[in-house]
């Protein structure tokens, strides 16, 4: 039930059966202790006076990956996660990897979106390791603001790691991705 | 005391005392309002229909920190949280190792309720370097299946094949779940 603004107690006035179900039963059934199922959630603002639970998600791989496609589509996509997303999203992913046969090329780990919403990040907001010599490895941190207002779409949304190379062959391994959902 | 779901009232029927006192005072003393002690915080659940106060934690080493062990060691920075299932940490060095194209690796471990030995799994890598050619990266991890209590994240450190790995301006910060 809906949350109604909370009215202003009369003196004199009787209280109905229907008005203590208006506002107390249903605006408590708006609190978060009744919007609470499950352990680690937290809790946002799903709209005026609407709060809804929410919960940090990740996956991860661990398996290495050799890779010599050098656009995002001709590639794996993984790891995954899947959950309802409001308004906005934070995604945290991360890799370690280089590339294994050339010197000074990159190697990048971008993310998709799919779902409710067709997002592609591309290099514009990729992780991206360059500049090493063959055979040595980076592991850092990329992120991005999904911003509901001009990129998301609330609902199922599916958000994905991909990978591509400049040149030769990459290593990719130790990945995580991690999403927070708003 | 714990939330009840709140009743349906019905006509005619005398509302007691001792559910005005469960209904109303309980069940409020189960918000975040009630709850809320600490500017800052946030609140989670900890189970079905019970929330709890967080306050995010963190903690910034300037100094340096060096070793020549390919095993993860270190003691600083350091954030403790309590934990009812997951945390989510945030970290960053300044890491150089003085043997060109050698690694270093930052991760961070946990101690208390739970116990999670730091791992080349979530750990931050400079590599490909020149020698002691400092980058600052970060991390994230979420750490899942934590037991509910008191937890210790601390980052540790390690160096690849070779040389002596340095890490300095070091960062931890922790949402507690």
């Amino acid at each position: 039930m809906p949350w109604t603004a909370p009215l202003t107690f009369v003196s004199g006035a009787a209280l109905t059966a229907a008005q203590m179900n208006t506002h107390l039963r249903n605006n408590f059934q708006e609190l978060a202790p009744a919007h609470a199922t499950l352990a680690g959630q937290f809790f946002v603002a799903d709209g005026a006076n609407k709060l809804r639970s929410r919960m940090i998600k990740n996956a991860v791989t661990t398996d290495e990956a050799f890779l010599k496609n050098t656009e995002y589509s001709s590639g794996p996509v993984g790891p995954e996660v899947t959950m309802y997303t409001g308004k906005h999203v934070i995604a945290l992913w991360a890799f370690a990897g280089g590339n294994d046969t050339v010197d000074d090329s990159a190697v990048y780990g971008s993310l998709i979106v799919s779902g409710e919403s067709d997002i592609e990040l591309g290099d514009a907001h990729s992780a991206i390791y360059d500049g090493q010599p063959q055979d040595n490895n980076m592991r850092n941190l990329q992120m991005h603001f999904f911003h509901g207002d001009t990129e998301l779409t609330p609902g199922e949304n599916t958000f994905s790691m991909v990978y591509r190379v400049r040149e030769g062959a990459g290593r990719f391994f130790d990945r995580e991705l991690i999403v927070i959902p708003f | 005391m714990a939330w009840t779901t709140p009743m349906t009232f019905v006509a005619g029927n005398q509302l007691t005392a001792a559910q005005l006192n469960q209904q109303l005072r309980d069940n409020l003393l189960e918000t975040a309002t009630a709850k809320a002690a600490d500017a800052g915080s946030y609140f989670v659940a900890t189970a079905a229909n019970a929330i709890a106060q967080r306050t995010p934690g963190g903690q910034t080493t300037l100094g340096s920190t060096s070793t020549s062990s390919t095993s993860y060691s270190g003691t600083a920075p350091t954030v403790t949280r309590t934990c009812q299932t997951m945390a989510l940490v945030l970290f960053s060095a300044q890491a150089s190792n003085d043997n060109a194209n050698y690694g270093s690796y930052a991760s961070v471990a946990v101690s208390g309720a739970t116990t999670v030995a730091a791992n080349d799994d979530w750990c931050l890598t400079v590599d490909g370097q020149p020698a002691s050619q400092p980058m600052r990266v970060a991390m994230a991890h979420l750490f899942t299946g934590l037991n509910a209590g008191s937890h210790t994240f601390t980052m540790q450190y390690k160096r690849g094949g070779a040389g002596t790995a340095t890490f300095t301006r070091r960062s931890l910060a922790v949402l507690s779940f």
